[in-house]
């Protein structure tokens, strides 16, 4: 069972991982936003935009934007990869 | 198969099996009901605290009225163009072939993953001053960042893939048949769309649209950033939640939170209800 469900399970899980990486509106709510304890990158981004950095603010979206198209490449791989073989 | 398997299991195998699938459901249970159901009764029970006299006081403020008429517009926009441009798209990525079409289809996902944050920043790179786009709107006096324009598109940009991924697999399942039947048969590009096609994917079109609607609806990383979160103007019903938590006002909070939970809840649960109606009615 475990080897058919694979590839489903890792593409899920990897989006779920970019999802994570790209949370907002939750966890600015619970976290208060302390930096070097509870602030997160996307709560960094917007502190950042609207303190009139956004060169700083487009450094790390850059690698946050990279991470996700990444994701997103294997994912399709992944699941592309399934549709052939059925 | 070995031989084992075959024969009828034992008691012991019988009343192992019984636990293990109790477990399994037990874990099921406890875990949609700690994350998801649990939060979501919590907010009802807060919400429905201050009673009807607290109901009314907070949705003739002219703030939420305003923030909640806003998340309608920006909702009932933002369904439109996905839902009209993913049938298109949908279309041709089950039907056409074209070189790098698995590219395409990766960032048809790209939204999913990729932070609202950063949707919100490339808007204002290029919609803010020096940004490429802005010289052309600001010398024709049309307001793009801070203003309704950019909040709709971020929330386009982020509900982009509900409606493809919905309707994409109905037409692959669907093949051509039914289609090139039509046409033999004299029927117009249009009337074979809309007498076969959108028939045969409208569950699929609908559940896109909820799941659309529920995520436009809840936005708020993108919305945030692009639209300056100003009071009476372009704030939207989860900023104005964000702004009555930050200024001890949570009852409001949770009321506005409730309204925006139902309208998701009431519409997914809704297409479920008619579609499985439809399904018994037809077999």
């Amino acid at each position: 069972m475990l080897p058919h469900l694979r590839p489903g399970i890792v593409a899920g899980s990897l989006l779920a991982l970019a999802r994570a990486l790209g949370e907002f509106g939750a966890v600015v709510i619970v976290s208060g936003n302390i930096i070097n304890q509870t602030l997160t990158a996307p709560v960094l981004i917007a502190q950042l935009i609207t303190g009139f950095k956004p060169e700083a603010a487009a450094a790390i979206g850059t690698i946050l934007f990279g991470l996700a198209f990444v994701l997103v490449l294997i994912v399709e791989r992944l699941v592309g990869r399934r549709e052939v073989e059925s | 198969v070995s031989v084992r398997e075959i024969e009828p299991p034992r008691t012991s195998e019988r009343t192992r099996r019984r636990l293990v699938h109790g477990g399994l459901t037990a874990v099921t249970v406890l875990y949609i009901g700690l994350l998801i159901v649990a939060p979501l009764v919590g907010i009802a029970i807060a919400a429905l605290k201050p009673g009807l006299s607290g109901w009314t006081e907070t949705l003739s403020q002219p703030d939420v009225r305003h923030a909640l008429a806003l998340t309608a517009v920006i909702t009932f926009e933002t369904v439109l163009v996905t839902s009209v441009l993913g049938v298109v798209v949908a279309l041709v990525l089950a039907r056409d072939r074209f070189p790098g079409k698995r590219f395409v289809s990766a960032l048809v996902d790209l939204p999913l993953a990729v932070s609202p944050v950063v949707v919100g920043l490339a808007a204002v790179l290029l919609f803010g001053n020096g940004g490429w786009f802005e010289p052309w709107f600001s010398a024709r006096g049309i307001q793009i960042l801070f203003a309704v324009p950019s909040m709709v598109l971020v929330t386009i940009f982020i509900s982009i893939p509900f409606v493809i991924r919905e309707v994409a697999p109905l037409l692959e399942e669907l093949g051509t048949e039914e289609e090139e039947a039509a046409r033999t048969l004299g029927a117009s590009w249009l009337q074979t769309f809309l007498r076969v096609t959108l028939p045969n994917i409208r569950w699929g079109l609908l559940y896109g649209i909820a799941l659309t609607t529920a995520r436009a609806v809840g936005e708020i990383g993108a919305v945030l950033i692009v639209s300056g979160s100003i009071a009476g103007q372009t704030e939207t019903a989860t900023l104005y939640i964000l702004r009555a938590f930050d200024e001890g006002k949570d009852p409001s909070g949770y009321m506005v939170a409730l309204i925006l939970a139902l309208v998701s809840i009431v519409l997914l649960a809704g297409i479920e209800i008619f579609k499985s109606r439809e399904e018994k009615e037809l077999t």
